[in-house]
C-alpha cells in the first residue's frame, strides 16, 4: 500500500482528529514508573505536508523509582496522526506504569507544553492511545496490590515503614513478629501511622507479649476492633480506608519495649498508586 | 540483603515483586527517648515537656495497671525523634544532578551488603 496520498485524497484533507504541527513542536511520552525492567514502546504516523504518511517507533527505559522519565520525538511540519504507548518488557500490573502523551513546543532543553493528548495506566495488555484513549488521574482506578519485606529492625527498635515518594498506599494487612527480652514486662505493639512529624493515628493490640517469648501481631482491615489470639498470633482490626501520602509511614509503638526486643518478619499488603514525585 | 550502618535494620533493596525498597530509619522507641532524657541529650519542646509533667503527675497520682501502659509511656510514644544520622533512601523531588539520577534524601551512615542467604527449600538427605 502507498504512503503517499494521491491529490484527490490530498484534496480531502488528513482526519479531524489529527493534529497539525509547524515543525517545531515534538510529541512527549512522560512514564513514571514502579516496577523495575519495563520497557515502553511508542509508536505513531505521521503525515508530511506532500501527504507521505511515515510511521515512527521508539521506546523508552523508564527509572523504576515513579520519578517522571520522557522521551521527546521531534514531528516536522504536518499533521500527528496517532500515537500509542505500550508494555515491551516487564509486566506491570495496572497502575504501577502511567504514562501522558502531551504535545511540546521545542525539541532540546525549554520545553513549553501546548497539550495533553491522553494519560492513563499501561500494562502488556492495555495500551494508551490517541486518539482514543481519556485523560486519566493516575490516582484513579484500583490501584496495584503489593505484598512488602520490610526492614527487621535493629535490636531494641520499633519498626518503621515509610510510603515511596511518589507513591499513594492503601494499607490493606500488617504482620511482625516480636521477640522479647527476659526483661519483665508486658510489651503491647501499636500500629502507629504518622505524616513523619504528627502520629495520626494508632491502633492497638489486645494481647501482651510477655517476656521470653515470641507472638506474631497481624492488624487487618475488614475485621471488629476487638483483638483475639491463637497459638502464639494476635489479631486486630483497624480502619478499611487508611490512605497514606508519600512520607507518611506505617510504625509500631510498643509499650515497655526493651533494648533486648527484636522485631522480624515484617509483612504488609497495600495497595498502591502513582502520586506522580 | 543490607545492613544500613546508621540503625542496624536489615533489608533487601529489591522486592520479590520486582519494584525497588527505599529503607528509612525509625525514629527513636520509647526506652530510647527515655534514656536521652536521663542523659540530658534530648531536649523537649514546651509543649512536650508540658505533657509529659502531666502524665508523671498522673502516673504518681493513680499507677496504671501492670497490663496496661503509663501515662508516660502513652506520652513518649506519640513524641517522634528521629535519630542521629539518619539514613533515607526516598528520592528527593526536584530537579535531578547534573548526571540526571535521582538522588536519595539522606545518606546516612550508609549500608554494607550481607552475604546472600539461601533459600528454605528440600535437599537431598545428607545423613549416611
Amino acid at each position: 500500500m502507498p504512503d503517499t496520498m494521491n491529490a484527490d485524497e490530498l484534496a480531502i484533507g488528513p482526519p479531524a482528529s489529527a493534529i497539525y504541527t509547524n515543525g517545531d513542536e515534538s510529541l512527549r511520552l512522560s512514564v513514571l514508573n514502579a516496577l523495575a525492567g519495563v520497557r515502553v514502546r511508542v509508536a505513531g504516523r505521521f503525515m508530511h505536508m506532500d501527504g507521505r504518511i511515515e510511521p515512527f517507533v521508539d521506546s523508552l527505559l523508564p527509572a523504576s523509582d515513579r520519578s517522571v522519565s520522557t522521551k521527546t520525538i521531534p514531528l516536522a511540519r504536518g499533521w500527528l496522526l496517532n500515537a500509542q504507548a505500550s508494555i515491551s518488557a516487564a509486566a506491570p500490573q495496572t497502575g504501577q506504569t502511567f504514562a501522558v502523551f502531551t504535545l511540546v513546543r521545542g525539541r532540546t532543553g525549554n520545553f513549553e507544553e501546548l497539550a495533553t493528548l491522553a494519560a492513563g495506566p499501561i500494562t502488556a495488555v492495555h495500551r494508551l492511545a490517541w486518539p482514543g484513549s481519556p485523560i486519566l488521574s493516575s490516582v484513579e482506578g484500583a490501584g496495584a496490590l503489593r505484598t512488602i519485606s520490610g526492614t527487621t529492625p535493629g535490636v531494641g527498635a520499633e519498626v518503621s515503614e515509610a510510603v515511596p515518594t511518589g507513591a499513594r498506599w492503601q494499607l490493606l494487612q500488617f504482620a511482625v513478629t516480636i521477640t522479647t527480652s527476659a526483661t519483665v514486662a508486658n510489651r503491647v505493639p501499636f500500629l502507629v501511622i504518622d505524616d513523619g512529624t504528627n502520629v495520626l493515628q494508632q491502633f492497638g493490640q489486645g494481647l501482651a507479649t510477655a517476656a521470653s517469648s515470641t507472638r506474631r501481631n497481624y492488624w487487618t482491615t475488614g475485621i471488629s476492633m476487638n483483638a483475639t489470639g491463637f497459638a502464639g498470633s494476635a489479631i486486630q482490626g483497624f480502619a478499611t480506608s487508611l490512605m497514606l501520602l508519600p512520607g507518611h509511614r506505617i510504625l509500631t509503638g510498643t509499650t515497655a519495649l526493651d533494648a533486648g526486643d527484636q522485631y522480624s518478619l515484617v509483612r504488609y499488603t497495600v495497595r498502591e498508586w502513582i502520586e506522580g514525585a | 540483603m543490607v545492613e544500613c550502618l546508621s540503625c542496624g535494620g536489615r533489608y533487601e533493596p529489591m522486592q520479590s515483586d520486582g519494584t525497588q525498597y527505599f529503607h528509612a530509619c525509625p525514629p527513636l522507641a520509647v526506652h530510647e527517648l527515655r534514656a536521652a532524657l536521663d542523659d540530658g541529650t534530648l531536649e523537649l519542646s514546651l509543649a512536650d515537656a508540658e505533657r509529659l509533667d502531666a502524665a508523671e503527675a498522673a502516673d504518681v497520682a493513680g499507677p496504671p495497671p501492670d497490663n496496661e501502659a503509663s501515662h508516660v509511656d502513652a506520652v513518649l510514644r506519640s513524641i517522634i525523634v528521629e535519630r542521629r544520622n539518619k539514613r533515607d533512601e526516598n528520592i528527593r523531588v526536584g530537579p535531578a544532578t547534573k548526571d540526571g539520577a535521582a538522588r536519595i534524601k539522606a545518606e546516612g551512615a550508609g549500608v554494607v551488603e550481607l552475604p546472600a542467604d539461601k533459600r528454605t527449600a528440600l535437599v537431598e538427605s545428607r545423613r549416611p
